[in-house]
């Protein structure tokens, strides 16, 4: 096992640096780079614009700028960004610690809600109950998710209006004064409600998504499950309907769910995306947006980084527990 | 002939595969309902210019905005009648800043006449036509006009328009699928079939593997391709001579040293391929590491950064259609892996063996063979995969990267709500529809997939 | 108790001493309390050498002061650290006497050894500070040097006009110099957003309480500034300043509406008549002004004459054509289309709101399709083919392609309306929005023959109070003289003589001293400009400022300006409740 970890870990390695320079490539071709921008100021010069030009190292050939930001990257920095002229870690980490916390309270909700109804939806296949939760959770997935976050900002907006107190935040991730202080100053748990507070309505948006393709995937593990000859077995032995499903079927059906977390986690960073966006919470997407926009490279190409290294280490995560709870796979 | 005949009514007395499937699709009244839905709104699509009043383009732009048009259904005196409209007028009020819309029938009424001669359209792109499902020739010569759903900001007709946008929305998601699928399928296939069997990438000159590779094949061609990677490892070479060169240029101490040392070592190495070493590449590792590569690429990024890549001075057609690749460059990768996977397992099937051992070549195994093993779960995969690209689409347009104005697509005139805000809600509603028409139709499409699924999969025994 | 009364005598002494500055607010004020604003997004640092943008240079210009800045009542120079100076030589020499016993918060004096060392800092071309350009005149340096602690002298190479409002900011010595003298890099690294609040020394009215990245950063007032109000109350009035992070104009809206923020500016008539609603509806003591001025910022045509196609390149030469296009430009419809029936057509290169140089006498080739096509008859332009486009003589169809960014609503609706009208009399405009950064590559590089690959775009540039930081688009060789543009920093192989004109002009405007004899080379600017077009100039967009009745120290509706704002100083700025 140690052995197959380290070898998964040294293929992540070719990996890595594929998905890098394939995004550093993709970011080169687009037109302008980040100074373009200041050439439309009146007030720059043409030798000033060549000379941040030069201070950017924005004049070498991609390649050397490539070939430099992988030094950097092996000796454990991610270079310095353009327009905040500071550590690229440093300007990304507070929002990536933001975008976790939607990611975390998102998923928790989603496997609360969904593996309860997908037990239902399979005990009872083709009831109304079922029919109606597979409409339920198919219209959660077919809604654009930026329109939903529109909605639920109206909503929010609306509420707010007709009951003139602050029911539900627009848009942000903490209030400016906490029980009557200002935010940095309040005690600790009020600032975690004040955050949670904050999340409810964009983990409400993002939650819908996920949960009804967890249902589907619960309820076909769990039907999968009831028809095997163990269950069956253990009907025939007269152990009750109840035992039977929640004991010894339930607990198959939910393990490949629960290991494939790893899988989750990183699509839910990229998912949370447009909402972060509609919804104004600080996280990685608006500012990557900017930083694509402004052509920041390496504030992009240090959002690529973290979220590669993530992505690939959610997977491994996943083969691993699979294969630790299925003995079926073997590491090969 | 008449032999097999007689065989499969041998065993006719089970059913075949598909009718089982028909039977147990047909017992899913919300699969049968997605189909039914999607039959009529793809129906839409293609009718869009004879359901729209107005061409696609045509904007009123004293009417941004306006709300649905009024139609009477009483006259004067109150009796039911043809369904009229007004001459109206759209105005800002300059006291209080809004937009007011006043009907005046006093000018006259506008009956609405179903099957008219409208504008001239060419159907299908290329058949002339002027047939349209609503109008009059007080529509053509604009004395009033007919907004059933409200106007967009530059005054065009929101219920046309959604029509005309369904022709991208609904197919974008087929196209991508299928370009994926075949990319995929493709690049998949390939991976399965050649897994485990390594592929000469170049021999180096001075090997003796060099002259046996002459040997083989024809000596032009066995040049060609010898021309050929020598190209590509000068290539390489010269692209490492010129990094090197800058990076020297901009480092000192360690970090210089080691980065002269790899790429010395570098150089070297291409230069002991060119001489001695025989290169061989597995072409499953090159796909599959590929794939990994685009996976692990958050799917956000590259959709945006590919799409800002797009030249925006370019015909609708092609936008559409770099859109769709674009959307399929991301996504091919999942498909490519499953395939594999399928055609790992299929391989070792006995009939594919057989095939290959009465001498059919690789291809022809991969595709009369191997590749229908793979049909009914493809079917089951595209069905599920449309939804999901019809909702990257309207992201896209929502963030103003994918089709743009004046030519439509439901995420694009949603995308109006949004910059409208939040008196889209209060004021003007019906820029909501396109949302509604979002939801519709991927709803559908999952309950028609998830329908088939039942169906189709060969382990449900009901 | 002693204590306390030695510090109170102290703190009286250092008061007799100060020179402080008496900002004349609109009203007299009270202290404490507190100020909401919106910012569209997070400012990038704190450092003045590194700030490029106005979300990091709106808060950095109240961390450092400036020499001198203009006055919100009459936009002539006032003197901030400075408190006098004296022009010598002819203009060539400035002579700046400083503000004696202005503090830095840290309680360092501020004195002629911080302005000479920023002018040196800025003037650094390894530094690439955004106000470097303020050091450079015609390519030679603005000489900066100390006369004593607290004189300095600015030496120029020849006499510059708006020498007095270049807003350059001063920065700690005793900070910045020891990092500056270890390279440019440990300088840049200085007041990046991680540096914690109190490390942060500042000279302006206020410094930095907190800052929550992506929400809201809060500034608190500084103790040591050197700032009185007219009966010598210490300024500024209020205790903190709040600028809340809301990167959607829709959020930006609601904020207001919900009584969460204190100032406001409508962009569109949509958001006017909320905000109207919701005052007229008693459930907002608030009050706006619409239409109270217009933005700064213009948006016009540009033709390119170095155009690939040598038909193209001597039709956009043709004054007569552009003449025709500027009557082919319904300014009224885009006003009321673009912009919500709010704002003004512009006519002329000069802001409207820059009074002291703006005049409206110049030129205007108004709506007039007729005339348009009058126009393009005498160039030979007389019959429409099949399609109804207008044909020349030989058989050359009117036709040209317009582009502007994409994602800027208010241009992509402005190119879009002209292209129809344009259509609707027989010229092919072709619009499509392009990359922005695209745009200005096409804008501004040549290629070596001089040729650039556009035909039309409509583009805008940021104004300002001064036309001669405009010069870069007005004389020959500026890099952002657009319609003609030489290659390599020289000057077009083919020029008009009214580009001639032009030039000589903008340099004559930026060496005159004398304000009277200015105007009048600006106002005749702007009439060559408004005559032969080499910029058609489109709509301005509407200034609708808005507020909530707890802030005092406001602007009344005729005063508000979009160049000074909503208030004249924001050190007089104060909450009612």
């Amino acid at each position: 096992m140690w052995s197959y970890i380290v070898r998964r870990l040294l293929q992540l390695v070719p990996t890595f640096f594929g998905a890098t320079l394939l995004a550093f490539i993709i970011i080169q071709l687009a037109p302008g780079d980040f100074v373009t921008r200041l050439e439309l100021d009146p007030t720059q010069t043409r030798e000033s614009i060549a000379s941040l030009r030069r201070e950017f190292a924005l004049d070498q050939p991609w390649t050397v700028q490539y070939a430099k930001w992988v030094s950097g990257v092996l000796q454990g920095k991610l270079g310095l960004s353009l327009s905040y002229k500071a550590d690229v870690w440093k300007v990304i980490w507070p929002r990536i610690l933001n975008s976790m916390v939607l990611v975390v309270l998102s998923t928790l909700l989603i496997y609360l809600v969904a593996i309860p109804v997908g037990v239902y939806s399979a005990v009872r296949q083709y009831s109304i109950g079922d029919r109606v939760l597979t409409v339920l959770a198919f219209i959660g997935v077919a809604i654009p998710n930026f329109f939903f976050a529109l909605i639920m900002l109206f909503v929010a907006v609306w509420l707010n209006d007709t009951t003139g107190m602050k029911l539900l935040p627009i848009g942000g991730m903490t209030s400016e004064f906490v029980g009557g202080v200002p935010y940095l100053q309040a005690p600790w748990w009020q600032r975690t409600l004040n955050v949670l507070w904050h999340a409810l309505p964009v983990v409400l948006v993002l939650a819908t998504t996920g949960t009804a393709g967890l249902i589907r995937v619960m309820r076909g593990q769990m039907l999968e499950v009831l028809n095997q000859d163990y269950i069956r077995t253990a009907r025939a032995k007269g152990v009750s309907e109840r035992v039977a499903v929640y004991k010894h079927a339930l607990r198959n059906a939910v393990i490949p769910l629960v290991a494939g977390i790893g899988f989750l986690l990183p699509g839910l960073i990229g998912g949370a995306g447009l909402i972060e966006v509609v919804m104004a919470w600080p996280g990685i997407t608006p500012m990557l947006l900017d930083a694509i926009s402004a052509v920041d490279l390496y504030l992009v190409m240090g959002f690529i980084t973290v979220t590669t290294i993530l992505l690939m280490l959610g997977n491994l995560l996943s083969d691993l527990l699979l294969a630790w709870v299925d003995p079926r796979i073997r590491y090969n | 002939m008449t032999g097999k005949i007689e065989l499969r009514e041998g065993i006719g007395k089970s059913e075949s595969f598909f009718q089982m499937a028909w039977r147990r699709f047909r017992r899913h009244p919300l699969a049968r309902l997605g189909g039914w839905v999607l039959l009529v709104l793809y129906l839409g699509a293609l009718f869009a210019d004879f359901l729209a009043p107005y061409p696609e383009g045509k904007s009123f732009r004293q009417f941004s905005y306006a709300p649905p048009t009024q139609v009477f259904w009483r006259d004067a005196d109150g009796r039911l009648t043809r369904p009229y409209v007004c001459a109206s007028e759209r105005k800002r009020n300059p006291e209080t800043f809004r937009v007011e819309v006043t009907t005046d029938c006093s000018q006259g009424r506008y009956p609405i006449y179903f099957f008219v001669h409208g504008e001239p359209y060419k159907f299908l792109g290329f058949i002339p036509a002027n047939l349209r499902l609503m109008g009059g020739d007080w529509l053509v010569s604009e004395q009033a006009h007919l907004f059933i759903w409200g106007t967009d900001d530059f005054g065009r007709d929101l219920w046309g328009r959604i029509w005309y946008g369904s022709r991208v929305s609904l197919t974008v998601g087929i196209f991508a699928t299928v370009l994926a699928l075949l990319i995929g399928v493709f690049l998949g296939g390939i991976a399965g079939l050649y897994a485990g069997k390594p592929v000469t990438l170049s021999v180096g000159f001075a090997s003796p593997e060099f002259r046996h590779y002459l040997r083989r094949g024809h000596p032009f061609a066995a040049w060609l391709k010898a021309l050929g990677w020598t190209l590509v490892w000068l290539g390489l070479a010269g692209l490492i001579w010129i990094t090197l060169q800058g990076f020297l240029q901009s480092s000192l101490g360690l970090e210089a040293i080691l980065a002269g040392a790899i790429g010395v070592g570098l150089l070297g190495a291409i230069g002991y391929f060119l001489v001695w070493q025989t290169v061989k590449l597995d072409l499953d590792t090159l796909i599959m590491r590929t794939t990994e590569v685009l996976a692990a690429i958050p799917d956000l990024f590259l959709l945006i950064t590919l799409s800002v890549l797009i030249p925006q001075d370019i015909p609708p057609a092609t936008r559409f259609i770099l859109v769709v690749s674009i959307l399929s460059f991301v996504n091919w990768g999942g498909l490519a892996r499953t395939v594999r996977s399928q055609v790992l397992q299929l391989r070792e099937m006995e009939y594919a063996q057989a095939a290959q051992a009465l001498g059919a070549s690789e291809a022809r195994t991969l595709i009369r063979h191997i590749l229908p093993g793979t049909f009914t779960y493809l079917i089951v995969v595209v069905t599920l995969s449309i939804p999901g690209f019809i909702l990257a689409e309207s992201g896209l347009s929502f963030l103003g990267l994918g089709i743009q104005e004046p030519a439509s697509s439901w995420g694009l005139l949603l995308s109006k709500a949004q910059q409208t805000g939040i008196i889209a809600f209060t004021e003007r509603p019906w820029l909501l529809i396109p949302g509604l028409f979002i939801l519709i139709a991927v709803l559908a499409y999952n309950l028609l997939g998830d329908g088939l699924r039942d169906a189709l999969d060969p382990r449900s025994r009901r | 108790m002693k204590k306390l009364l030695v510090l109170g005598m102290l703190a009286l002494a250092g008061l007799a001493l100060a020179q402080p500055k008496v900002f004349k607010g609109t009203e007299v004020g009270k202290p404490g309390g507190s100020l909401r604003t919106s910012s569209i997004s997070d400012p990038r640092t704190f450092n003045p050498f590194v700030a490029r943008e106005t979300s990091s240079t709106d808060i950095i210009s109240n961390f450092f002061p400036y020499l001198t800045s203009y006055s919100p009542y009459t936009l002539q120079p006032e003197g901030a650290l400075a408190t006098s100076w004296e022009v010598r030589n002819n203009g060539l020499t400035v002579i700046f006497k400083l503000r004696q016993g202005a503090k830095w918060s840290d309680g360092q004096a501020i004195s002629a050894d911080d302005v000479i060392f920023s002018a040196t800092v800025h003037a650094d071309p390894k530094v690439n500070s955004n106000s470097r350009s303020s050091f450079i005149l015609d390519g030679q340096p603005i000489k900066w040097s100390k006369v004593d602690q607290y004189t300095v002298r600015a030496d120029f190479p020849k006499p510059y006009a708006p020498a007095l409002i270049q807003s350059w900011s001063i920065v700690p010595e005793h900070i910045f110099g020891p990092a500056y003298r270890q390279g440019p890099e440990k300088l840049q690294a200085l007041y990046n957003l991680d540096t914690p609040p109190a490390q942060i020394v500042v000279g302006g009215p206020f410094m930095l309480d907190q800052y929550a990245k992506g929400e809201r950063l809060v500034l608190k007032r500084n103790p040591s500034y050197w700032g009185t109000d007219e009966k010598g109350n210490p300024v500024a009035y209020l205790d903190r300043w709040t600028f809340q992070i809301v990167a959607n104009t829709e959020a930006q809206l609601a904020r207001f509406l919900g009584g969460d923020t204190d100032l406001y500016a409508a962009p569109d008539g949509d958001k006017v008549a909320q905000v109207l609603e919701r005052i007229r509806a008693g459930r907002l003591a608030g009050q706006i002004f619409p239409n109270a001025d217009v933005t700064t910022g213009t948006n016009f045509i540009v033709f390119n004459w170095n155009n690939k196609d040598p038909f193209k390149a001597n039709l956009f030469r043709q004054v007569k054509f552009r003449r025709a296009m500027a009557h082919l430009m319904d300014k009224k419809s885009m006003i009321e289309v673009a912009q919500g029936g709010l704002g003004r057509p512009q006519w002329s290169p000069i802001s409207i709101p820059v009074k002291q140089f703006f005049t409206d006498d110049v030129a205007k080739y108004e709506f007039n399709p007729q005339r348009a096509a009058q126009l393009l008859a005498e160039l030979g332009f007389r019959t429409k083919n099949k399609d109804g486009f207008l044909v020349n003589a030989q058989g050359q169809v009117l036709e040209f392609n317009l582009a502007t960014n994409q994602g800027n609503t208010l241009r992509e609706r402005i190119a879009q309306i002209f292209a129809d009208e344009a259509k609707k009399a027989g010229v092919k405009v072709n619009y499509r929005p392009i990359d922005f950064n695209e745009l200005v590559r096409q804008l501004t590089s040549p290629s070596a023959d001089g040729t650039r690959d556009f035909d039309a775009i409509l583009i805008g540039l940021t104004g300002g109070i001064e036309p001669a930081f405009s010069r870069n688009v007005w004389e020959l060789n500026g890099s952002l003289h657009t319609w003609n543009q030489g290659v390599n920093g020289q000057n077009p192989k083919q020029v008009e003589s009214f580009e001639v004109l032009i030039d000589k002009l903008m340099k004559q405007g930026a060496t005159t001293l004398d304000p009277a004899k200015r105007r009048e080379i600006y106002v005749q600017f702007q009439k060559v400009v408004a005559e032969n077009l080499p910029l058609i100039y489109t709509v301005a967009p509407a200034y609708n400022p808005a507020r909530l009745n707890r802030i005092g120290g406001l602007f009344d509706k005729d005063q508000v300006s979009a160049i000074v704002g909503q208030y004249p100083y924001i050190e007089t700025v104060f909450a009612k409740d």
